[in-house]
């Protein structure tokens, strides 16, 4: 009865010849150890990317607060309405402003801008990108 | 909207203020410098671990198939 049940078992083994078994015990630690070093190397990168990202945080935070000091600077530069600088400084001149747009493009425009307004879901991405724009038409401006 | 430039009067505490908040601005900057040239360096580190990386799959490759090839062989 044993010897029915190890028959199959014995039927399935198979011999292969390995002509350089030295080589191949070289390649089989070598392919380890290259899939160690790999191991390795993805626990390298994860900690750079955790270091870099940790550098951005540190580089927004930074930025955010260069937006608040150029802001202090334009608070504390003096402010003067068209009027005031009129008076004090007469011989000032001012532009002159574009010929008045008619009143339906303009309609046009506002109904446009509040589309647009509506269609951005507020994302921080966004926000810059209009505050971005807010200056490029202040230098403009200037 | 000014057609040119003139010059303009700032008082004295404000001109102050705002110096000091220039040199705050130029400490802020000189360190964000910094850290974005710690940031190139992590990214050249990080690309030559990639590319490493990529180096070892190709030899473990290379290695399975001559692993492959000795116990195909007759």
């Amino acid at each position: 009865m044993a010897e029915e049940q190890q028959e199959p078992q014995g039927q399935q083994d198979f011999f292969v010849c390995v002509q350089n078994p030295k080589n191949f015990r070289r390649n089989l630690l070598e392919s380890s150890k290259n899939t160690l070093f790999i191991l390795k190397q993805i626990y390298t990168v994860k900690q750079i990317r955790e270091t870099k990202h940790e550098i951005m945080d540190k580089v927004v935070d930074e930025l955010k607060e260069l937006k608040i000091l150029a802001q202090k600077i334009d608070e504390l530069m003096p402010q003067h309405t068209r009027e005031e600088l009129k008076k004090l400084v007469p011989e000032i001149e001012f532009k002159k402003k574009s010929a008045p747009r008619k009143e339906k493009s303009l309609l046009k425009e506002k109904e446009e801008l509040a589309q647009q307004i509506q269609a951005q879901p507020g994302s921080d991405m966004e926000r810059l990108a209009s505050a971005l724009s807010d200056i490029e038409k202040k230098l403009q401006n200037l | 909207m000014i057609n040119e430039s003139k010059p303009i009067f700032v008082k004295i505490d404000k001109y102050k203020e705002i110096i000091e908040i220039v040199e705050v601005i130029n400490k802020k900057v000189a360190g964000v410098k910094k850290l974005l040239a710690e940031f190139e360096e992590l990214r050249t580190k990080e690309e030559e671990e990639l590319t490493n990386w990529e180096k070892n799959l190709d030899e473990i490759t290379h290695k399975i198939e001559s692993m492959k090839e000795e116990l195909s062989s007759e």
